[in-house]
Order: C-alpha cells, then sequence, then structure tokens
C-alpha cells in the first residue's frame, strides 16, 4: 500500500484490513505498524477493519525532522480518519501509541468512539521517579550511550523483562526473536528515535484526563514496573479518567500483545463488540 | 449564518465571505468574529474569506474544561474540513497568531501563508517575567483589583493597549463602535480565564525554525505596553529568518480598526502576492 500525503505535512504509511467496525492500532515508541501483522491483524481483522499505520519517523513514513510532538503525531491519525472517510474509531494504544491516542480523544473527541490504553501513561506528571520533570531523564540516554543505539533496543527487547518476563525469554527464545526481528526491521532510526522520544517525555495531559468523553479501557501487566513503571501511571489513568475500566494483566510486562496473543485478542475483541 | 458541529466537540459559529483565495482571519483573545467589521466588507471583494468565533466565544458553544492553543487550532482546521478547504492564507491578531502558528506547525500542507499580527509565539518570547508560563502576577493582580468588566473596558477604550491616545482623542465614534463590536460577543466569565490560561502556557518558540510557509510579521510601533509585542514580534523574526516583518508606524495593538484602510491593503498584497 502507498504512503498517503496529509496535510500535517508527511506522508504517512498505512493499512487496512477486514470490514466492520474500525479500530485503530498505534504502536509503541519507534515501532512501525508491522509489529501487529503476526499476532493481531490476522484474527481482530476476521470481525474489524483493522488499521495500522508507521508513525513519522518509523518504517514507511516520511520524517518530517524538526520537533516531534505528541499533539502532532495524533493530528496525524485524525488527518488519516479523515482521508478514510472514518467518522468515529475505537483507538487502542500501546505505550507511547496511548499518549497518542490520548491526544487524539482529547483534541478530537468526536472522532474517537473508545479509547483503550495499553501499558501508557498521561505524560510527565503521572511518569515515575524522575520523569515527572519534563524533558528526557539520564537513565534513558545512558543505556543508549554505553551499548549504542542498535544493541539496547535488541537488548532492551531480548534480555530484559521490560517486554517480555523472564520465565517467557526462557521458554519462548525463538518468540522473542521472531518480534524482536519484526519491529527491528521498521524501528525508527537515530536521529527520529530521539525526536519521537523527546516528544513522548514532554508531553504532558494529566491534567486534563478529567476530561475524557469516550469510554476508556486501561490495560496494564502486573510485571510492567521497569524503567517506565508503567503500573504507576496506569493507576493514575483509570482513577483520574472518569469510568476508566482498569484491567489488570497477570503475569506480564510491556509486551503483552506478544507474550499472550490470544488472550490479548479476546479482551480487545470483547471490548470493541461492547463499545460497537 | 450557520453553526457547525466539528469533531474537536464543539459546535463552532463562522461566516464565509466573498470567493478566491481562502483566507481564515483568528481574532484576538475572548473576540468573536464581528470585529472582522472593517476586513470582511473590503477584503471579501477579491477574497474567500472565513471567520468564526473561537471555542469560548460568542456564538460558538463553551466546551468547558481546559482549553489549549493547539486545541483552537485544531477547531480551524476541523472547520476547514467541513467547508472543504484544502489550504488556505491564515491570518491570527494577538492570541489568534498563537493559534494561527499551532495551525501551521500541526498541520504545514493546509497553510499557503501565516500572517502574524501583533502576536508571539509564548514565553520564551516574551519579555520579562513573561518568560514563565502561566497566569502573570501583573494580570492577576489587575484583574482582580479592577474586577473583569472594568479589566476589558479599560484594556479595550480607556487605555491606548489597542487604540492609541491621539486616535481616541479624536474619533470617539469610531472607539465606541469598537467597543460595542469587541465586547458584543466578548467571552464571559470564566471562559475568558480559560482562554488566558491557554495562551498563558502555549510554547512554539522551540518550533518556530520549523515554519516552512510564507511567513509576516506585523506589529504597531506603539504596541509596547504590558506583554510589548515589538519584543516578541522580533523575537520570531529572529528565529524565522525568511518571515518578513512589516513595523506600522504609530500603531498599537488595534490597527485592524485604527487604521483599517491600510492594514486591509497590506493584507490583500501580502496574499495576492503568494497566491499558489
Amino acid at each position: 500500500m502507498p504512503a498517503q500525503a496529509l496535510g500535517t505535512g508527511i506522508d504517512l504509511y498505512y493499512e487496512s484490513h477486514g470490514d466492520g467496525e474500525p479500530l485503530v492500532l498505534i504502536p509503541s515508541t519507534g515501532y512501525a505498524g508491522n509489529v501487529f501483522d503476526h499476532h493481531q491483524v490476522p484474527e481482530l481483522s476476521k470481525s474489524l477493519r483493522v488499521i495500522t499505520f508507521d508513525q513519522r519517523g518509523c518504517g514507511r513514513s516520511t520524517a518530517a525532522g524538526g520537533v516531534y510532538t505528541i499533539d502532532q503525531m495524533a493530528c496525524d491519525v485524525y488527518a488519516l480518519l479523515t482521508h478514510l472517510k472514518i467518522e468515529s474509531a475505537q483507538v487502542l494504544g500501546h505505550s507511547i501509541g496511548g499518549r497518542v491516542a490520548l491526544s487524539l480523544a482529547l483534541n478530537f473527541p468526536g472522532r474517537v468512539k473508545s479509547l483503550i490504553l495499553a501499558a501508557s501513561g498521561s505524560g510527565t506528571a503521572a511518569q515515575w521517579g524522575d520523569g515527572c520533570v519534563p524533558g528526557v531523564p539520564w537513565r534513558w540516554v545512558e543505556p543508549w550511550e554505553e551499548r549504542s543505539f542498535e544493541e539496547f533496543v535488541r537488548y532492551d527487547v531480548c534480555e530484559t523483562e521490560t517486554y517480555f518476563t523472564d520465565d517467557f525469554r526462557a521458554n519462548h527464545p525463538e518468540q522473542v526473536q521472531a518480534m524482536y526481528r519484526a519491529a527491528w526491521s521498521r524501528h525508527a532510526k537515530w536521529p527520529e528515535y530521539i525526536r519521537i522520544c523527546i516528544a513522548r517525555h514532554t508531553w504532558d495531559a494529566t491534567h486534563r484526563l478529567g476530561e475524557v468523553r469516550p469510554p476508556t479501557l486501561v490495560v496494564i501487566g502486573d510485571h510492567d514496573l521497569g524503567g517506565a513503571n508503567h503500573v504507576h501511571q496506569a493507576k493514575i489513568l483509570a482513577e483520574r479518567i472518569p469510568n476508566a475500566e482498569l484491567k489488570v494483566l497477570p503475569g506480564q510486562s510491556h509486551g503483552f500483545f506478544w507474550q499472550a496473543h490470544e488472550e490479548t485478542n479476546a479482551w480487545i475483541l470483547d471490548w470493541v463488540r461492547k463499545h460497537t | 449564518m450557520p453553526t457547525v458541529t466539528l469533531p474537536t466537540g464543539i459546535d463552532m459559529y463562522y461566516e464565509t465571505h466573498g470567493s478566491g483565495e481562502p483566507l481564515v482571519l483568528i481574532p484576538s483573545t475572548a473576540f468573536g468574529c464581528n470585529v472582522w467589521y472593517p476586513q470582511v466588507p473590503e477584503l471579501s471583494k477579491r477574497l474567500q474569506l472565513i471567520v468564526m468565533d473561537p471555542r469560548g466565544v460568542g456564538r460558538t458553544t463553551h466546551a468547558g474544561g481546559f482549553y489549549t492553543v493547539e486545541q483552537l487550532a485544531y477547531d480551524v482546521v476541523a472547520l476547514l474540513d467541513v467547508l472543504g478547504v484544502e489550504s488556505a492564507h491564515v491570518l491570527g491578531h494577538s492570541m489568534g497568531g498563537r493559534i494561527a502558528l499551532a495551525l501551521t506547525l500541526d498541520f504545514p500542507r493546509r497553510v499557503r501563508s501565516l500572517i502574524m499580527a501583533a502576536s508571539g509565539s509564548g514565553p520564551a518570547t516574551r519579555p520579562d517575567s513573561g518568560t514563565f508560563p502561566g497566569l502573570g502576577i501583573g494580570f492577576i493582580g489587575e484583574l482582580v483589583e479592577k474586577g473583569f468588566e472594568k479589566h476589558i473596558r479599560d484594556e479595550l477604550i480607556d487605555t491606548d493597549v489597542y487604540l492609541t491616545d491621539a486616535f481616541r482623542a479624536s474619533h470617539a465614534q469610531e472607539t465606541h463602535e469598537f467597543f460595542e463590536a469587541a465586547s458584543k460577543y466578548y467571552a464571559r466569565w470564566p471562559e475568558f480565564l480559560r482562554l488566558v490560561t491557554a495562551r498563558q502556557n502555549y510554547e512554539g518558540t522551540h518550533r518556530l525554525g520549523d515554519v516552512n510557509v510564507p511567513m509576516l510579521i506585523a506589529v504597531g510601533d506603539k504596541d509596547t505596553g504590558g506583554s510589548n509585542h515589538v519584543y516578541q514580534a522580533q523575537a520570531m523574526k529572529a528565529r524565522v529568518p525568511h518571515a518578513e516583518l512589516r513595523v506600522l508606524p504609530g500603531q498599537s495593538h488595534g490597527f485592524f480598526w485604527e487604521a483599517p484602510q491600510e492594514t486591509n491593503v497590506w493584507i490583500a498584497e501580502w496574499v495576492l502576492r503568494h497566491c499558489k
């Protein structure tokens, strides 16, 4: 499929699979839409219209350069939905993708029928530790410098509990490798990756969480306690978003889309059907 | 004239006049689109003028909650989408200039040219203690001391913030007409505070280098009061070398009303010079 020229100044690569209720999947930091190709798209597109895309600076979309912001990345999604003539969609965002989805819901509430914030947060004020101060924390930069960027991405996915639990990595190394290879093949390169990280660490919408209008599901693995402590951030999302539902996934870390894909697809489908 | 429901969550009052090259006019803090009475009849002879009451003002709904400059910009984009206007020249006065800047930064392909009239890009280009985000001590002190109604009256016609002393002394009828128009749809309490909070928290200075459309910065050389727009105009020009700076001699913040003929001439000249 071709990249679509958008009013936001980039050409966005996207794919649309299946028919029915539209569900937009927004991936994690630096990841392109292809990370959902193996487990989510084939299964969910049997009964839904699944829309995936490469975020600006990632994979097959263009990199605009300059300053990146979360609101700007949400405008890319708004412009894509407008292009596709989709009046409103259910929107799932993973990690940084959740922030993008949240920005979309706050600024374009009419476009968002329901919101799924998967292992995500609302910005600076809800970050754990020194992350509560705007800007990329030193502890994120240190490992990039120590290991080199490319090796850091591999190490983080393949050798730490950031995405996959210790137990899962010991028993399913081939699945971990497959996910890493897919993610890295279209991963944001240097310096787009830094631009995206800076966007992540300078955005804050915690003060606006009380205004989220669409029904919201907050999902978090109870092992997702590493660097960014998404458990801490998810609790704040669930407390501050009116009527949000909180779903805690036992035994999961940041990568439940790949570690527990069957269960994950099941609760996504269940939620989407309930809000169709 | 119509009100349209936008996906940004508001019902927006807007007007279009004339046909030809589209020009959007975004008014100053709390003003409705009726303040463009000196511009609309003249400019619509050659251009398609698009004007609106921003969220929280006049005949547009008051969404409540937290307002941001980006959100106000997305309201304009959503309006252009409804009108089927792919791109337009965008002129913003004062706070409207910040909205026009945010629109340009997040939707560069929707903007044929940017006119920032008596405006600024955020705290970083403000003089003195204005470099710190949020409502300033001077603003809060004055507002509390005078009360809302008197604060507005003072700013509009009892000081030289908008109209110079000489003009007010010799043009009582024009001064009265301006006050009547500006106060007719002026944002009420507390929408006014939401709008000012949005204005005082927006920062676009770090992104000025990303402005990639023709840009005109216009400012009256007497507009040096409280927030010193001459200082802000110069700061923006320094960061956008390709921008054109137009200094209007003898004018303060309200040159649209104090010098309507001259103002209409340079607006039309700029727009026609930057036709596709």
